[in-house]
């Protein structure tokens, strides 16, 4: 079974033209005849021939991992990058009010980091939800 | 109160280490906050919702926000503390020079910032000498004759206490800023009125940065694009990060610059016009949103907010394309009733959408743009005819320097050496091309494409200025604007035009001139000698639902296909092969 | 009907026309393009784009546009014009409800087909689909053509 590409953190990728693209991926089901091609495009969810699927659910379940992992990094480096800040400013009251605005900030951060680590998990639920309804949305899958 | 002590330990590069990694945040949020609108909220919001979902999208949208928030407030500490480490260095600097200096002479300078002289001796002095240290602050002795150790020992001890001075006024504005930079953990809490006014509040302190740029705006865009090119890549950062509506908005920044730049001013923008309730700011807002809309999904062609503000009727510039990188690029100016509304971000838009989707078909390098850089004429709403916006070419007029301004600065920022550039008037919109084009400069375009034109203020192609084989008219027999006045009083009864749907209200026939005042010649006529392009005749002008139903298919590649292909024949640079038909 | 089902319909029409095309060309969907309909605030309209990525020459391509317009007359479609130009042709359609198609020829010869849906109620579109393998592509911009047919890209013209 082909597994889609991983979505695409590029910034400039988002001004690029994107076109939304159909992939061949083999997929059991337990319909006659056809092979269903599942869209699906790097980095964005495209459409299905089914009404839902888990595709699109569980890659942004991906990206909601992703973006736990950064943001994990990225407060680590702000950490690094305010140790000894105390030597060198002494007496400076910017210095002490940076200090002061770190314990919100880490709250935010912490904050966002935790609602991408819950969402990894919510989405691939509904992701998993959906794909077990298979047999609900082949019903009503319009030919 | 900074001391002798404290400035000389002080070291600046602490706060720019800090500052990058702020940096870093914010950067590191925009590119986060991306992937959640297109790889998430984008993808999903199509599917079908159970409770779940819905729940899972509601958070989405909230992160959104929050990445966002994050982006641009940790942007405003990067800029706080990189202009702390900076505007701190110049009395470190002073200070140092001025202990430099006590050293060279052999003074003392005591920690509380007063410097001992060695004194003269007695037998050299003309009166009684003060024998006292020389104090900062402390008044000239009063003897004519000084030690003149002890003026220089003032001078210095003036100058470290002026140094002391200016540093702690710039901590202690800098830590104001600071202080207001806080937040907390609630994600609930993206207070966009706050971050305008820390924005505000930051810039202020920066303020030499605030009147450059408002110099900058009349000055040419090649002049801009030079002067951006000339700075560094974190001096770019900080200017557009605090001063995200003005960069967003300068003709001659880059245009993924300015893209970035607007989009950032874009929430503060909205919440700006959410705070002011009344009907005109609703009805912007509306439109906004819709520009928001279309600015989150992930767009093929690329589309980029050029511009975007609140005055006047609105503000707006968007492009489908990226217009700096694009060998072709079209400029579309819309016409009557246009206003920054919820019926700009959905139609008017989609014209620039159907024209680059056309236009790159012919050739892939080609940008088109929505430019809503004017106040149009809006006609009167339900107060009837009285209320009618009878500024006759007045608008166009004031719209046309503007407009030569933004093709000026697509030429400026394009990387090619010549684009092809395109300027596309509908509607009253043809008659702000027309007066463009009478600038003292001309109109720095190469093509020009006239549609459903009440006139254009000459009465030549020729007089356009970029030649008449260079000017293509799109003129459906079915379109009202077009016609000449007595052929429209004669079918639509005497005097006006009722309007409904989208531009509301009553048109005049005083707005497109009497039998000897239309606005130049008919563009579509033999006299005028312009390259009539083949166009649907469209359906008849209905008096209820949509007026002037032809009036605004010439975009339209299903409605009317061989307008829409004429003009991205055009646009692309593919004009030899347009289809014609015989002008009136 | 609404958008949703519109597009759909859409999406079916553009199946059937591209497997009318035998022996059958590469193709990948283009931007599907959704807005409301002028002078209305709860109705809108769809057009589906696709992109065919087999080289048709321009030997062949008179038989292209023939079969495409063969298949429209028998589905019951109405050919509503024709722009035979030389470097740009051009064939357009409706199909009953006010369906709209085109198929286009533009750079470098390459074939667009487009169907665009009447004014319909407003719901979510769906990304296009298919009933069809399409073959996957890379992110970025869709490419000029570039699959060799034996029977399309053939430089000779078809024996009348």
């Amino acid at each position: 079974m082909a597994t889609p590409p991983s979505p695409s953190s590029n910034l400039l990728q988002a001004f690029h033209p994107h076109q939304h693209v159909t992939e061949a991926i083999p997929v059991v089901m337990p319909r006659e005849g056809a092979r269903m091609a599942i869209a699906s495009a790097a980095g964005a969810g495209s459409g299905d021939t089914h009404r839902a699927t888990s595709g699109p659910w569980t890659r942004a379940s991906g990206v909601a991992g992703d973006l736990h992992r950064s943001m994990q990094e990225d407060m680590r480096n702000l950490d690094h990058a305010h140790e000894g800040l105390k030597s060198g400013t002494g007496g400076f009251s910017s210095a002490s009010t940076l200090d002061s605005i770190r314990s919100g900030w880490n709250d935010r951060l912490s904050a966002v980091l935790k609602k991408c680590r819950s969402l990894e998990g919510d989405l691939r639920s509904v992701g998993v939800e959906f794909h077990e309804n298979e047999s609900h949305t082949e019903r009503s899958f319009k030919k | 109160m900074v001391t002798i002590d404290e400035l000389t330990r002080l070291d600046t590069s602490k706060f720019s280490t800090a500052a990058k990694s702020w940096g870093e945040i914010s950067r590191k949020a925009s590119a986060a906050r991306q992937r959640v609108d297109y790889e998430m909220v984008a993808a999903l919001s199509k599917r079908e919702k159970g409770e779940a979902a819905s729940a899972a999208l509601s958070d989405l949208r909230q992160l959104s926000q929050n990445y966002q928030y994050i982006h641009t407030e940790c942007g405003l500490v990067r800029t706080a503390l990189d202009g702390l480490a900076a505007d701190l260095a110049e009395p470190q600097r002073k200070l140092q020079q001025a202990l430099d200096h006590a050293e060279q002479l052999k003074f003392t300078v005591r920690s509380n910032g007063s410097v001992e002289f060695p004194r003269v001796s007695f037998d050299q002095l003309p009166a009684p000498a003060l024998q006292q240290p020389a104090h900062p602050d402390s008044a000239p002795p009063l003897t004519a004759a000084t030690d003149p150790n002890a003026a220089k020992a003032q001078e210095i001890a003036d100058r470290i206490a002026s140094a002391l001075r200016e540093a702690g006024e710039i901590d202690r504005r800098y830590a104001e800023e600071l202080g207001k930079l806080r937040t907390n953990g609630n994600l609930k809490n993206t207070d966009w009125a706050d971050v305008a006014r820390d924005l505000k509040s930051l810039q202020a302190v920066r303020g030499d940065s605030a009147k450059e740029l408002a110099e900058r705006k009349g000055k040419p865009p090649r002049e801009n694009a030079r002067w951006w090119g000339e700075k560094s890549k974190e001096e770019q950062e900080r200017l557009a990060s605090l001063f995200p509506g003005e960069i967003g908005n300068l003709d001659g920044i880059p245009a993924e610059t300015r893209d970035r730049a607007n989009r950032d001013y874009l929430p503060m923008l909205m919440d700006k016009l959410r705070e002011d309730g009344s009907d005109d700011a609703e009805t912007k807002l509306a439109g906004l949103r819709g520009l928001s809309e279309k600015l989150t999904a992930r767009n093929d062609p690329p589309l980029l907010l050029l511009g975007v503000g609140d005055e006047g009727h609105g503000r707006a510039i968007l492009s489908y394309g990226n217009p700096d990188t694009s060998k072709n690029v079209s400029a579309y100016v819309p016409g009557l009733g246009t206003r920054l509304d919820a019926d700009f971000a959905d139609g008017t838009v989609a014209r620039a959408q159907q024209t680059a989707s056309t236009a790159r078909r012919y050739n892939a390098s080609t940008a088109s743009v929505v430019w809503l850089g004017y106040d149009a004429p809006i006609t009167g709403t339900d107060q009837g005819w009285n209320n009618l916006d009878v500024m006759g070419e007045g608008r166009a007029k004031k719209g046309a320097p503007t407009y030569d301004r933004f093709l000026e600065s697509i030429r400026a920022t394009n990387g090619n050496e010549h684009p092809h550039v395109t300027a596309i008037g509908h509607s009253y919109g043809s008659l702000t091309v027309g007066k463009a084009s009478q600038e003292p400069s001309g109109i720095p375009a190469d093509d020009i494409i006239i549609l459903g034109s009440p006139g254009v203020g000459v009465d030549k192609a020729e007089d356009l200025g970029v030649g008449k084989e260079h000017v293509f008219v799109g003129a459906a027999d079915n379109d009202p604007v077009s016609w000449a006045p007595s052929k429209r009083d004669t079918i639509l009864g005497t005097g006006g035009v009722l309007m409904g749907g989208a531009l509301g209200g009553y048109v005049a026939t005083e707005l497109f001139g009497d039998d000897k005042n239309w606005f130049g010649t008919d563009p579509a006529s033999k006299e005028f000698g312009a390259q009539r392009f083949k166009v649907n005749d469209g359906p008849a002008p209905l008096i209820h639902g949509d007026f002037m139903p032809a009036h605004s298919r010439y975009f339209d590649p299903s409605r009317d296909p061989e307008s829409a292909k004429n003009i991205g024949l055009i646009v692309s640079g593919h004009s030899k092969e347009i289809t014609r038909m015989a002008p009136r | 009907m609404d958008m949703r089902q519109g597009a759909e319909r859409a999406d079916r029409i553009l199946d059937g026309t591209l497997k009318a095309i035998v022996p059958p060309v590469r193709w990948v969907h283009g931007t599907s393009i959704s807005g409301l309909c002028s002078g209305s605030s709860t109705t809108g309209q769809v057009t589906r784009q696709r992109t065919v990525l087999t080289i048709i020459s321009p030997e062949r391509r008179g038989n292209f546009f023939g079969l495409v317009e063969r298949h429209w007359k028998s589905s019951g479609y109405h050919i509503t014009g024709n722009d035979p130009g030389k470097t740009f042709p051009s064939l357009y359609a409706t199909a009953p409800g006010e369906y709209r198609m085109s198929l286009q020829i533009g750079d470098k010869g390459q074939a667009f087909f487009d169907v665009t849906t009447p004014c319909l109620d407003k719901a979510s579109v769906p990304d296009p689909a298919s009933d069809q393998e399409a073959p996957r592509l890379q992110d970025g911009e869709i490419p000029y053509p570039n699959h060799t047919s034996d029977f399309w890209s053939a430089k000779k013209p078809l024996p009348s």
